[in-house]
């Protein structure tokens, strides 16, 4: 074994000071594998490929040793959608589901919201047969460390169920000193479910969120899974998603970047069965020295599945982005059909993009394609702009809105595209 | 309205505008005609100030003021409006927005009130039903997946709800069919006003059917060879442009 760089090793230590809440012999091995399979790495540093571009050096300035606590939140902060969308509610401070501010409300048949910690009292079986089933934790260390910690986070599960209204889902951070938290979350829909879930990342201070998501989405069920990453300005996000889409089953996901010192938002797809289909977009916006990476993995296991993924983004100041999309296509999986896209504007000669497409193709029948660009606005289109009257800082702010929007119009539903322009808009004018 | 003297402009190394002289008096509509190479395109996009159009010499007074020194936005606020060859796909933004945003732009400009979104529809679609187009386009993103038709109409809608005092066309008639053309062309004239001045800028005659201009000019080789009434503009599409371009050469 490697010796683990004290970062990694505070982690271990940590370990073995934190108390669970949620208990169960299946779960506190699961802890284990997960702390095990995280010694015996360490954090990934930019040696090892899929990190190349992200260095998490950066995490070294947290005091990791402590663990998030609770903290007092004013509910007017956690609001984001418009006031007459109602939704079905919940709030995690610091990692832990928050009773008082959450508003869960009544449910369908077929339909259970919940915090994991309640979860693992009247859900066990469920829990057991999925957490840390569906993600798999060789070779992403960064999950395995959220699985030692898995504790508190959200689940959903939705059988033959429509769920008319969204699941809201607020992650607030309040990190007096800086802390450190793993959030745990599980998505099942089975048997024609539907559900959409908005879900919202905010904070103050110096922490770490390291997010987990595991989502499995079987027998012609669609589930929309829309997030907006606007941490604070010290905060580190790290969340790693890892879906399993099944017969004609969709999993549409969609991450707005706006915010945090630095974003990882890592998302692994598998279609394990023929009719799965993937949409995976996503609009990045940065500024200053941020850093935000979209890494995704698409595995197209058998026949006539597909995906579709177009990720954009408009850097500024000295801001980086990384994006490394991965297609596999696996022996025998003809009939895939996989669309994958990515565009930048730099906005400033230092900001950067690091752009690596990776297309594995082992089957012979296959549509795949990929396109990738970077570059400044157009000089025609702000000319054309600017000769209609709108003056040059307007027209570009105008280009860079419309070149992200149309991510927006793609990915999100007509009803929830708002949120997500309104937030990119209030970014172009800051 | 515009007054052009000597007028001198190279695009990279290559002098394109080689001392154009050209007077436009108000409510007239003058067309240039000639051949491909003449320098029709780099007059359009000189006049409306767009990058890499470098002038070397000559001037440009509109209204009396120094066009040449303006931006882009400023000329259009003056009142410079160019109806594009090309109209260009602006992904991702409506029309609708598009639209609101220039006319507000220009009217703050000119020391007009803003419209706010009710108002500006109502204005929009006084507009859009003079030129036949379907409310739906405005919802489209700007110019993306339109046919040259729909380029072109919007292009006029454009020149509606801007209201110019001078307007440069540049080979609107490009890539439109018969009705396209007719449809264009009414919407055109139904522009003409004592108080706005335009420059048709066209290879073929069939446009000036439709907008029948007070003047001709004929351009070659960076210069106007020839000026007459709309009769010079039937000569041409009969004749060709052949001796013009051997006397310039």
């Amino acid at each position: 074994m490697n010796a683990l760089s004290p970062l990694s090793q505070s982690f271990i230590d940590q370990h073995g000071d934190a108390e669970f809440t949620a208990r169960a012999p299946w779960l506190d091995q699961l802890r284990q594998s997960g702390l095990e399979n995280f010694s015996s790495q360490g954090l990934p540093t930019p040696s090892v490929e899929e990190w190349k571009y992200t260095n998490l050096k950066v995490l070294e300035k947290l005091d990791v040793s402590t663990s998030s606590e609770a903290a007092a939140v004013d509910p007017a902060e956690l609001i984001w959608l418009p006031a007459d969308m109602a939704s079905h509610k919940l709030v995690f401070v610091n990692g832990r589901y928050s009773q008082e501010l959450s508003e869960i409300g009544e449910l369908p048949d077929g339909v259970k919201v919940l915090s994991l910690a309640e979860a693992m009292i009247s859900e066990s079986e469920l829990l057991a047969d999925n957490l840390g089933k569906i993600g798999s934790i060789e070779n992403a260390p960064v999950l395995a460390l959220n699985t030692a910690f898995i504790n508190d986070g959200y689940v959903v599960i939705v059988e033959k169920a429509e769920l008319e209204k969204p699941i809201e889902v607020v992650f607030v951070n309040k990190a007096d000193a800086s802390s450190s938290n793993h959030s745990r979350n599980l998505v099942v829909a089975k048997d024609n479910a539907r559900a959409t879930i908005l879900e919202r990342h905010i904070g103050e201070g110096d922490y770490l969120a390291n997010h987990g998501f595991e989502v499995l989405v079987e027998g012609g069920s669609h589930v929309k899974h829309y997030r907006l990453f606007e941490d604070g300005a010290a905060g580190i996000n790290l969340s790693t998603a890892k879906a399993s889409v099944g017969k004609d089953a969709t999993y549409d996901s969609f991450v707005l970047s706006i915010g945090g010192r630095l974003n990882r938002n890592e998302i692994h797809v598998a279609c394990k069965e023929p009719g799965a289909h993937t949409n995976l977009n996503g609009v990045y916006v940065g500024r200053d020295s941020q850093h935000i990476d979209n890494t995704t993995q698409i595995d197209h296991l058998v026949p006539n599945t597909t995906s579709k993924e177009t990720y954009k983004g408009a850097l500024d100041g000295k801001s980086r982005g990384v994006f490394q999309g991965a297609i596999n296509v696996a022996v025998g999986a003809d009939g895939t059909d996989g669309q994958m896209s990515n565009k930048t504007l730099l906005l400033s000669d230092e900001s950067e993009i690091d752009s690596k497409p990776q297309l594995e193709i082992f089957a012979d029948d296959v549509k795949c394609a990929h396109g990738f660009t970077a570059g400044e606005l157009e000089e025609t289109s702000l000319f054309y702009l600017r000769s209609r009257g709108i003056p040059e800082a307007a027209a570009r702010a105008m280009l860079v809105e419309g070149f992200l929007a149309e991510v927006v119009e793609a990915g999100v539903d007509e009803e929830y595209q708002e949120i997500f322009k309104a937030k990119i808009s209030v970014w172009m004018e800051n | 309205m515009l007054e052009i003297k000597n007028l001198h402009a190279k695009v990279g190394d290559t002098e394109i505008l080689k001392g154009l002289d050209l007077t436009i008096e108000a409510g007239k509509v003058h067309a240039i005609m000639g051949p491909n190479g003449a320098g029709k395109s780099t007059l359009s996009y000189v006049l409306s100030g767009r990058d890499g159009y470098e002038v070397t010499e000559g001037s440009v007074l509109y209204k009396g003021k120094n066009l040449l020194e303006m931006e882009p936005e400023v000329r259009a606020g003056e009142g410079v409006f160019l109806a594009f060859q090309y109209p260009v796909e602006i992904p991702g933004v409506s029309t609708m927005n598009f639209l609101k945003a220039a006319v507000n732009s220009v009217r703050k400009y000119r020391g007009e009130s803003e419209f706010d979104a009710m108002d500006f529809l109502k204005f929009v679609r006084e507009q859009t039903k003079i030129l036949n187009i379907d409310d739906d386009m405005l919802k489209r993103a700007v110019n993306v997946g339109f046919s040259g038709g729909e380029k072109k109409r919007a292009e006029v809608l454009q020149m509606a709800v801007l209201s110019p005092a001078f307007a440069v066309l540049d080979e609107t008639d490009s890539g439109l069919d018969v009705d396209a053309l007719r449809i264009v062309g009414e919407g055109v004239t139904a522009l003409r006003s004592p108080e706005r001045s335009m420059l048709v800028i066209t290879h073929y005659q069939r446009l000036l059917d439709y907008i029948v201009p007070d003047v001709v000019h004929v351009l070659a080789d960076g210069k106007i060879v020839d000026t007459g009434d709309k009769n010079l503009a039937i000569e041409l599409e009969k004749n060709g442009y052949a001796n013009y371009v051997e006397a310039a050469a």
